[in-house]
């Protein structure tokens, strides 16, 4: 009975140990934002301030509801706070522009904003009629509800429109590789994942802006879209608080070493 | 209290966190997927959830019809594939085999059931995706087709397994008497054991059919995953059931999230039918 004592008070001294340490920041949410937050943010701010951070890629609508739930200390989303989520605070971290890509096959390298429309309202079925080769679009999309989705769909204009059938990929990377293996196929990624994966999808000019950080800063180009990050005032602790002032003043000027574009 | 006991209730307290995992498990899912269909603000017809051929959450658009389809269609068809494929190698491997030749068999499928199923669904989307897009006519290869190929390798060695140790419990009294009374070798092994071990296989391919409805990683990256429309033809694409839940449960919020869970009851009555099922025919095989 002795060591059953013993080893139940080193197993609830083990569940006290998980519990917050002081110098962790958890956040949690966008996969699309995991990238700058994990490699480009939290190094600094381990430099800066000393504060570990635990980054959990779980999606923007999880992230959100981290934040509203105070079960992180913070939640990213890649997309504005919906209607019914305004009772929380937020501040722009980044811009992050989404590419069209198709693959490195396929002969058509520029559409207008227009035709990408009609491509994905399924409403232009053949590659013939933007001059490329004889063969029928395939449509590749995220899942509902994914942040990249829902910004593409209002800043392309075919919100609640996509063709039904669309083939849906979850997360950039899935799409890109669908993308990359299919000579048909168009997609959407954001521009972190465009530039990991140049040597196999193509990113199309919109208007004649090519998917580059330079024409989302001058707005030529015209699909891009905040990176959030979402909070409490009230939930917030002193730690929380100074990592907050820090990633308004400091983070915000990172986001070109990452790719994006500064806010 | 003496160690007998002590033993006695350690064993039974570890039994029952099994039991309670599922009794949560149940009581969640019932629990969290009924609740769409009883919110005073949501206006969702049970009927049409059932029969719906469209899902599209943005627009409160709910149908898993489709995905119903999808995913008995893809399990059916690999379980077509799959049945006499598996019966005759386990007959080959049991019956006709010399055990030497036949251990590198058994050994290589035993690794066949070993893998992960998302490297299934890599080599679907790698090698059988592209090789189907040369004959379909959609321009994709991602089709309830790849998804029925790819659950067919994937099935294959459960109820390859499972019917050779089926085939190997029948009692040696049952070839013998049959070859004793002039039966040729094929006409014992099909006239008399594989009909001796039907029940054992039939549980085999319930089973089966349980791990293909269920599979969820390989599947996702090979249906294309359409937001509508029931399936016409094996090039057009589908959505199974599993991969709704898995694509969208990161992202969902609200009713649309405990709709997913719906999707998973769903899911879940499927399993627990074949399951029961397939005690039913395990215990029919012990009775005779």
């Amino acid at each position: 009975m002795k060591k059953l004592a013993i080893i139940l008070g080193a197993f609830i001294l083990f569940l006290t140990g998980c519990g917050s340490s002081n110098q962790t920041i958890t956040v949690n949410g966008s996969t699309s934002v995991e990238s700058f937050f994990k490699e480009t943010l939290a190094p600094q701010i381990k430099a800066d301030l000393g504060y570990d951070v635990e980054y959990q890629a779980t999606g923007s609508s999880d992230g959100i509801k981290a934040a509203k739930d105070n079960t992180a200390d913070f939640g990213t989303s890649s997309r504005d706070l919906k209607d019914d989520e305004t009772d929380l605070d937020s501040i722009v971290m980044a811009y992050d522009g989404i590419a069209i890509v198709t693959n490195k096959e396929n002969p058509v390298t520029d559409i207008t904003m227009e035709q990408a429309s009609k491509i994905f309202k399924g409403e232009i079925t053949n590659w013939k009629e933007l001059g490329g080769n004889d063969s029928n679009i395939v449509v590749v999309s995220r899942e509902d509800g994914s942040g990249t989705r829902s910004a593409v769909e209002e800043l392309v204009g075919f919100e609640n429109e996509l063709v039904d059938g669309a083939t849906i990929a979850d997360g950039n990377g899935n799409v890109a590789s669908t993308v990359a293996e299919n000579p048909n196929a168009i997609g959407y990624v954001s521009f972190t994942t465009l530039e990991e994966n140049t040597d196999k999808i193509n990113g199309l000019s919109i208007d004649g802006a090519a998917p580059l950080p330079k024409n989302v800063v001058d707005s030529s180009y015209p699909v891009a879209r905040p990176f959030l990050l979402v909070y409490q005032e009230d939930n917030l602790t002193d730690q929380d608080k100074e990592v907050l002032e820090w990633i308004k003043t400091t983070g915000v000027t990172y986001a070109p070493d990452a790719g994006l574009i500064e806010a | 209290m003496n160690n007998t006991k002590l033993v006695k209730y350690t064993l039974l307290a570890i039994t029952l966190t099994s039991v309670i995992a599922l009794a949560m498990i149940t009581i969640f899912l019932i629990l969290q997927g009924m609740k769409p269909f009883f919110a005073t603000d949501f206006d969702l017809n049970i009927i049409d959830f059932f029969t719906g051929d469209t899902w599209k959450p943005n627009q409160g658009v709910y149908g898993i019809g489709y995905m119903i389809v999808g995913s008995i269609l893809a399990t059916l068809g690999s379980i077509i594939l799959v049945v006499p494929v598996a019966i005759l190698t386990s007959v080959a491997i049991v019956e006709f085999m010399p055990t030497k030749i036949a251990k590198p068999f058994t050994f290589a499928i035993e690794l066949l059931a070993g893998i992960p199923s998302v490297l299934y669904g890599l080599f679907g989307l790698g090698v059988l995706v592209p090789l189907i897009r040369q004959v379909s006519p959609t321009g994709s290869g991602q089709s309830l087709l790849a998804v029925t190929l790819v659950l067919a390798m994937m099935v294959m060695p459960t109820v390859i397994a499972l019917t050779v140790s089926s085939l190997k419990a029948v009692p040696n009294s049952y070839r013998h008497a049959s070859l004793s009374l002039g039966a040729d070798k094929l006409q014992t092994t099909f006239k008399v054991v594989v009909p001796a071990a039907r029940s054992g296989i039939m549980a085999g391919i319930v089973l089966g059919i349980g791990r293909a409805i269920g599979e969820t990683m390989a599947v996702t990256l090979v249906a294309g995953n359409v937001t509508g429309g029931v399936p016409g033809s094996i090039f057009d694409m589908i959505r199974p059931m599993t991969a709704n839940i898995a694509l969208e449960m990161g992202y969902a919020t609200g009713h649309h999230r405990e709709l997913l869970f719906t999707t998973g009851l769903v899911l879940f009555i499927f399993i627990m039918l074949l399951n029961i099922i397939a005690t039913r025919l395990a215990k029919r095989g012990e009775m005779r």
